[in-house]
């Protein structure tokens, strides 16, 4: 088990590279002239000749590269041009905020996604199953922007009941936390629980027909012990693997649903940072992203590793 | 035999719901499993074998399947009255079952050693240490060497016959009064198969249990049982104790059924087969469902269902033509 988290650990390093020098190319690929879009129309050359000696680009190809990974090694992702400060301060600074709701919300998936697929497996061909599925349906086909809206419609302004946007850090209030964030992670998750519930309750009806399930109920064990324990922990192998896509999901989802809400999440820095052709942010803020979803993606990875023992083998 | 049977079904009837309404797979079955015997009961695919065990033990599809008649009576209980929790009760303590295909009927996700555990839990008052220790017995005694640490091992890295031989530690982890068997050697190979039935005639005469083995192989029926059930298209066809199935056969099916079996005692190239094939369940013969691949068959066999007649001392068929079967039998 160790042995395959120090592989896959490795496995990720050459992924992290490529996808720094992606985000590197960025600002070799601008169209046009980065240096005089930064500078603005009415720049002198003496300016642009500043921007450009501040930015790096009078020098020739390699050795921006080299410095380039230089300081990502020193952590340095460089200044962003509209905030004015590090980049990863910006990132430090915002992206609690996007982790806590796309954690929030794949916690209310992870819930509500199996439950609902589980209750409609067992309950298979009844109505159970019928308003199961129905609602998975109905989850799956709404965009979460939408439904944002429509939540604060109704529980913001006709029912007062939730503020309409905003954010408040857990660190300095939980409950309050909680109340801000509930709508948009809300939003956010039904589609993943759509989704979720679906393939569960397949995966499920799949497993339950299995010889090792007629066995467990062979040997005597009640029905609970033999869905909670011998059904559940081979449904969890292949929803663990979709784990990892659900929250790349929802970090991205996160760009939509903060603009809809007000908050001040990396979705919303890079997406002000994409209008206001911030490029070192951009460029900082994707690899930041990047980071976290790969390291997502080996600790389901080694959960999927943990769950399935012939994988462990390999 | 005097002694009341440990299990006895009563024409038993077990149906499914099939897309054109309700099609019956077990019809009218009835026999007796005394304490501390092993009946066989053969037939070829599809004659209803794994039905008629899964009724005993209550595990037929909950949607679909339904015993519609007859009695299953376990040490003077009949299981079809029993609640769902009285049954759970009675699985896997006193009846103890072993299926075809062990590469599947282990969960893949636990150690082999809990699967044996939990099962021993269930069913006892006993602490997880001794419940393991048994365990590893029951694995010392189905012939896993260095239990201890066997049991740490996942079904995968087990081969097929190890696995089955798990299964039976499973199986036996309570000292059930009876074991159903359905081919429990079918998926293996032949010098395995060998050696599980050994070991199941061993575990039999060590702890004096009941076994039904279910198997389409009479060589295996040869070796194990004393008792013989011939199951066709979900009926009983004959029933008797082995030796006269093999001497004095009274059933035109059970007649094909030796003569499609390589014989190598007495030397015989010539395989013979049953012509034909067993009947659809959705549209069964009207009479004697053997009739239309019989050699023997006569008008009157396909008015209705023939009764058994009794032969000799626990011998049955269910035949009109028994005498003339017998005198068939003698011939090949
Ligand atoms: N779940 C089910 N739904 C519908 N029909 C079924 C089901 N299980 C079994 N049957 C039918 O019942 C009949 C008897 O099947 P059964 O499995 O008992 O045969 P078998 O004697 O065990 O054969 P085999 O030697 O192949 O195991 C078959 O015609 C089969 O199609
Ligand atoms: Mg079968």
């Amino acid at each position: 088990m160790r042995a395959y988290a120090i592989k896959r650990i490795l496995q990720a390093i050459p992924i992290l590279m490529l996808v720094s020098l992606i985000s590197f190319g960025i600002m070799q690929l601008v169209p046009g002239d980065p240096a005089s879009l930064l500078a603005g129309p009415n720049a002198t050359p003496a300016e642009l000749e500043q921007v450009r000696i501040n930015l790096g680009l009078d020098k020739p190809f390699l050795t921006q590269l080299f410095i380039f990974y230089g300081n990502l090694l020193k952590g340095d992702l460089g200044h962003s041009l509209l905030l004015g400060k590090p980049v990863t301060e910006a990132v430090f600074e915002r992206s609690p905020v996007s982790i806590s709701i796309a954690l929030y919300s794949l916690v209310l998936t992870v819930i509500f996604g199996l439950a609902i697929g589980v209750l409609a497996a067992i309950r298979h061909n009844t109505w159970v199953d019928q308003i199961a599925t129905s609602f998975a349906l109905i989850g799956v086909s709404l965009p979460n922007f939408w439904l944002g809206l429509v939540m604060i419609v109704v529980f913001s302004v006709h029912l007062g009941l939730l503020p309409t946007g905003g954010y408040v850090p857990f660190t300095r209030d939980p409950m309050g936390w909680l109340v801000a964030a509930t709508m948009p992670a809300v939003s956010l998750a039904l589609m993943q629980i759509g989704l979720l519930a679906r393939l569960t309750r397949s995966t499920m009806l799949e497993v339950l027909s299995q010889d090792y399930i007629r066995t467990a109920r062979a040997k005597g064990l009640s029905e609970i012990r033999v869905i909670a324990k011998h059904a559940l922990a081979n449904v969890m192998i292949p929803v663990v693997t979709v784990l990892g896509m659900i929250l790349s999901v929802l970090m991205s989802g996160s760009v939509i649903v903060e603009t809809v809400f007000a908050i001040p999440g990396i979705g919303s820095l890079l997406g002000n940072a994409i209008l206001g052709r911030d490029y070192p942010m951009i460029q900082g803020g994707l690899l930041f992203v990047a980071a976290v979803l790969l390291t997502l993606n080996i600790v389901v990875d080694l959960l999927y590793a943990y769950l399935d023992p012939r994988v462990r083998v390999r | 035999m005097s002694q009341t049977p440990l299990l006895s079904l009563r024409n038993l009837r077990t149906m499914f719901t099939g897309e054109n309404g309700e099609v019956v797979a077990v019809d009218n079955v009835s026999f007796d499993v005394n304490a501390g015997e092993i009946v066989g009961v053969v037939g070829e695919s599809g004659s209803g074998k794994s039905v008629t065990a899964l009724s005993i033990m209550g595990l037929l599809p909950k949607t679909g399947a339904r015993i519609s008649g007859g009695e299953i009576l376990f040490r003077g209980r009949d299981l079809l009255k029993l609640s769902s929790r009285e049954m759970r009760g009675l699985r896997g303590r006193e009846i103890g079952m072993i299926f075809q295909e062990p590469m599947s009927s282990l969960n893949p996700v636990f150690p082999i050693g809990d699967q044996i555990v939990e099962t021993i839990i269930a069913h006892e008052r006993i602490g997880h240490r001794a419940a393991s220790a048994r365990a590893a017995d029951l694995l010392n005694r189905v012939g896993i060497s260095s239990p201890a640490r066997r049991m740490l091992d996942y079904p995968h890295q087990l081969s097929g016959g190890m696995r089955q031989r798990v299964m039976i530690a499973i199986a036996l982890a309570c000292s059930p009064k009876l074991l159903l068997a359905d081919e429990p050697t079918t998926a293996l190979d032949v010098t395995i198969q060998a050696q599980l039935l050994d070991l199941l005639r061993d575990i039999q005469d060590e702890t004096g249990m009941a076994i039904v083995l279910i198997t389409h192989n009479m060589g295996v029926i040869a070796e194990c049982a004393d008792r013989v059930v011939v199951m066709y298209a979900g009926r009983v066809a004959e029933e008797a104790p082995v030796d006269r199935i093999f001497d004095a056969p009274n059933h035109p099916y059970t007649v094909g059924l030796l003569g499609s079996t390589p014989d190598i005692t007495r030397d015989e190239r010539r395989l013979w087969t049953i012509p034909g094939s067993l009947p659809r369940i959705e549209a069964p013969p009207s009479g004697c469902r053997f009739a239309p691949r019989c050699q023997l068959a006569i008008a009157d066999c396909e008015r209705g269902q023939p009764q058994a007649v009794q032969i000799g001392a626990a011998h049955w068929a269910a035949c009109l033509r028994t005498q003339d079967a017998s005198s068939l039998g003698r011939k090949t």
